[in-house]
């Protein structure tokens, strides 16, 4: 069991290429890494109902890192610790990070 | 605002089972669900924090009712972390639950009061129009920002109205 990673972003298909990416050079780490970005897959936004689902699925019981863009994605990570269980808040990290490509969408 | 709130009438007119907090939570969860921007998290706490308060009633009097958005404003105010004056949806929700307990600790009815917290609301929103955004996208303009009303306090003014018109019954 290892740590899991969430990505929280504007733009769905920015986050799974970036994801992509990060996967190609941490082949076989078995590190599980789920995503909540973008309304659908073409329109820009964040939803905490799905961040909140996203650290669900990455909680291996070893605690969760979520990575976000700026702007509502900041509001919309907080919003999702009120909305997943207390067990798992406690070992929830929130780590915002620009990604200059999405720094206008945010 | 628009997309979030077209996505709440077509929730609310499908039918929403339940007490007045369940209600509270579906607009929340549907806001949060499809604004995408830093209003549905900000709106989704209002209506989240409201639900408690309302509770597993169908019906409420005044004094419980002006206690939901007031635990709801106060929620807006912790997540967005804003003050009054930085340009935001704070300018027009506090001034508007100030004068809706005012309102409702001078003896007005629900409706009066109401009406009373829209025109508190419609003030503070205008009063944002010289002020620099501190919070929020807007303040990426810095001193452009000025000359502007804040477009959060903007829909949160439209929201009270619509509220009040609500309360107040179909026009005879």
């Amino acid at each position: 069991m290892t740590v899991g990673l969430v990505v929280v972003g504007h733009s769905r298909a920015l986050a799974h290429a970036s994801v992509a990416l990060v996967q190609m050079m941490i082949h076989g780490s078995g590190v599980p890494i789920t995503v909540a970005a973008g309304l659908d897959e073409t329109t820009f936004g964040t939803d905490a109902t799905a961040i909140a689902d996203a650290i669900a699925a990455a909680d291996q019981g070893q605690g969760v890192v979520v990575l976000m863009d700026l702007g509502s994605a900041v509001l919309s990570a907080e919003l999702a610790l009120d909305l997943i269980d207390d067990v798992v808040r406690d070992r929830v990290v929130l780590c915002p990070v620009v990604a200059a490509g999405n720094f206008f969408t945010s | 605002m628009y997309r979030g709130m077209k996505a709440v009438v077509a929730k609310l007119d499908e039918g929403v089972a339940g007490d007045l907090a369940a209600v509270c939570k579906q607009v929340a969860t549907t806001l949060i669900s499809s604004v995408g921007g830093a209003a549905g998290p900000l709106y989704g706490t209002l209506f989240l924090r409201m639900a408690p308060v309302l509770g597993a009633n169908t019906a409420v009097d005044a004094t419980t009712f002006a206690a939901a958005p007031r635990a709801g404003v106060d929620g807006v105010v912790a997540r967005g972390r804003a003050e009054l004056g930085d340009k935001t949806m704070i300018d027009a929700l506090v001034p508007a639950g100030d004068a809706l307990d005012a309102a409702l600790s001078a003896g007005a009815g629900l409706p009066e009061a109401l009406r009373q917290a829209a025109d508190a609301a419609a003030a503070g929103r205008d009063a944002t129009l010289p002020l620099v955004a501190r919070k929020g996208r807007a303040s990426y303009l810095g001193e452009r920002s000025a000359g502007h009303l804040d477009p959060g306090a903007a829909s949160s003014a439209m929201l009270i109205a619509a509220a009040a018109t609500a309360a107040e019954g179909p026009a005879s």
